[in-house]
């Protein structure tokens, strides 16, 4: 059995929505037959995006959807997929399997998708390839509603009112296939960038000072901190000299990318990465010691951010994350199309719940990719679509959403192996604004399951219910059986103290306290 | 500084042999699984014919085609008209007989 105690009056810091993003990325078929199928498809659509996917991704409610890379956005020039679609210029997207894409999916679908979905657009700007003007144009294109050039030109291409940008990358992976830069020349970079990004409507001179769009700069890969401390530097001077009393920061987000592989990361660099199905008990723990240390990771990000940033205005924003398998058998390597396990959905749960506790420092996650490549949530094949493991995840999680994080700990104990050491539980807790509690938890035992003692201290509890995902470790929704893994009723029981539930080994937990 | 983890992905898939990649996943096989000759051959002809087959990859599955007609018990993607749906019927056997 293990305690677990929750603090309902000691609360901490709110769980931005955008903690449970995604991020869809022209590779594979994410974009195009995923996402993108065009409004003359046999597939039922909304203008051009298949339906069944809105549906699904409304249903956990997407709160942030990044696009449209990646590595891709550092080789993407946006006025190549505006206007007409048979105006259109084809592109060759030479990083991943060398495939035409004709854009039919560019800048107005990506953000007429976003509306229709009722989430925010975090797009990814070219710094690599691209100009300075190329992405201030752009910038003003979506959101400005003056009389610039830019939007008259998305006028004339049949959207009138601007659209409103959620947040706005300046480069992807500087470090590597954004640039291979070092970080001090991003950091300079960065400034000429920013800049010149100015939604010019209302006051110029104003928009000089005030960023009308929030700013995300390329993070460190994984356990980079130079990165982050140089960039955090010189992103946090006073750039104009104005000796301003409160510090300004030229950006609010910076990103951190952090992969798991299923097997050895050399792997990856041979082509033998294990496929997501193939794993033994050994890595299972090797897998989820790796996903659980992302919490590290990102409390030394956060150190180094806080020696510039101690009030915890810049966000950690960990846009690419999760497990990176090898391909399904018979599928372009180059589509990195991979299935999704009880493993992965494991992995979102731990990474979810790490995520959550450091909601004072983490303002964004994307999880890579959503549909049809890495650690997708959806997975289609012609007019079939599946919905994975980890897709269930974050409908069980989405209650999490701007709640306000509990202080909350529970007795894990270590398991796994020498070299593949992971706790036992991982959890987290929030309470929303009807002061409904959430505690999210997960076993990540192979073979026992876990009875857990709740303690609530400081509220009375009503009444409780509970979702469970629990199949075999190696079940996975396939289009011929696409409901081996789906969440079920879970029982849970109130007690005086609290409540008391049971965790099948490798299973996710929801339960929900009205008090 | 640490690699980037997509750039020696596409480094390794560049020195790629896929073709020997597809015929060793197919000779693979077990028999229980894998489809018969003739059948292999006449859904590869109906891909051949297929405008969303590009350099024998398919467009709706992301498959390599070879493959994925070695594959018995699965279908063509392509929505509302697959081209294997006659696979056992006269049409499509017609097409590949005069093909040969």
């Amino acid at each position: 059995m293990a305690n677990y105690t929750i603090n309902a009056q000691n609360k901490k810091s709110v769980i931005n929505k955008d903690i449970y993003g995604h991020f869809s990325e022209h590779l594979g078929r994410c974009i195009y037959d995923g996402i993108w199928v065009g409004r003359e498809s046999p597939i039922p659509n909304v203008n051009g995006v298949r339906k069944d996917v809105i549906d699904a991704l409304k249903q956990i409610r997407i709160p942030v959807l990044r696009w449209p890379g990646g590595c891709f956005a550092d080789t993407y020039h946006w006025m190549d997929a505006i206007g007409p679609q048979s105006e259109r210029r084809s592109i060759e997207n030479k990083g991943w399997g060398g495939v035409i894409e004709d854009n039919s999916f560019g800048t107005h679908e990506f953000m007429d998708m976003c509306e229709e979905l009722g989430c925010d657009a975090y797009l990814s700007g070219n710094l690599g390839s691209g100009t300075v003007r190329e992405m201030s144009d752009w910038v003003d294109y979506i959101a400005g509603s003056g009389d610039s050039e830019m939007a008259k030109l998305r006028r004339k291409n049949g959207r009138e009112k601007p659209w409103k940008i959620g947040y706005w990358g300046i480069g992807n992976e500087s470090w590597g296939c954004g640039g291979q830069m070092t970080p001090e020349y991003y950091a300079d970079l960065y400034r000429q960038y920013s800049h010149f990004i100015h939604v010019c409507g209302g006051d110029a001179f104003s928009s000089l000072f005030t960023r009308s769009v929030k700013q995300i700069a390329s993070g460190p890969n994984s356990i980079n901190s130079n990165w982050t401390r140089v960039v955090m530097d010189k992103l946090s001077q006073d750039v104009y000299g104005l000796n301003l009393k409160q510090k300004r920061f030229m950006l609010d987000g910076i990103s951190l990318h952090y992969y798991v592989f299923g097997g050895d990361p050399s792997d990856l660099m041979t082509g033998k990465l294990k496929r997501a199905g193939d794993f033994d008990e050994k890595d299972w723990y090797k897998a989820l010691s790796g996903a659980a240390a992302i919490g590290p990771i990102i409390d030394m990000h956060d150190a180094e951010m806080s020696v510039f940033d101690p009030e915890k205005k810049v966000g950690l924003m960990v846009d690419e994350w999760g497990m990176w398998h090898g391909v399904e058998p018979g599928t372009n390597p180059a589509f990195c199309f991979q299935q999704n396990t009880m493993r992965d959905a494991v992995i979102a749960a731990i990474s979810l719940n790490i995520f959550n506790k450091r909601s004072d420092r983490v303002k964004l996650t994307t999880i890579a990719q959503m549909i049809n490549v890495l650690q997708s949530v959806i997975l289609t094949e012609g007019e079939s679509m599946v919905l994975t493991p980890t897709y269930h995840v974050f409908d069980m999680f989405k209650e999490h959403q701007n709640a306000t994080l509990l202080d909350s700990s529970i007795e894990a104990r270590d398991i796994g192996f020498e070299d593949a050491v992971v706790a036992d539980i991982f959890e987290s807790a929030s309470v929303d604004t009807d002061g409904t509690i959430t505690a999210t938890l997960c076993n990540t035992s192979m073979s026992e399951a876990r009875e857990i003692e709740a303690a609530v201290n400081g509220v009375r509890i009503k009444s409780a219910s509970a979702r469970l995902l629990s199949a075999d470790a190696h079940a996975c929704n396939t289009f011929e059986r696409p409901n081996e893994v789906r969440i079920a009723p879970c029982p849970v029981t109130v007690t005086p103290e609290g409540f008391s539930v049971s965790i099948p080994a490798g299973s996710v937990v929801s339960v929900t306290l009205s008090v | 500084m640490s690699p980037c983890p997509w750039c020696e992905y596409l480094k390794h898939l560049y020195s790629k042999d896929f073709e020997a990649e597809i015929r060793q996943y197919i000779d693979s096989l077990s028999q229980d699984i894998k489809a018969d000759d003739e059948t292999i051959k006449a859904r590869l002809s109906a891909c051949s014919s297929c405008e969303d087959c590009k350099n024998g990859m398919c467009r709706y599955c992301g498959c390599f085609v070879a493959a994925r007609a070695a594959k018995k018990q699965l279908s063509c993607p392509k929505p509302s008209e697959p081209r294997w749906t006659n696979i056992h019927g006269q049409a499509i056997y017609d097409d590949f007989e005069e093909q040969l």
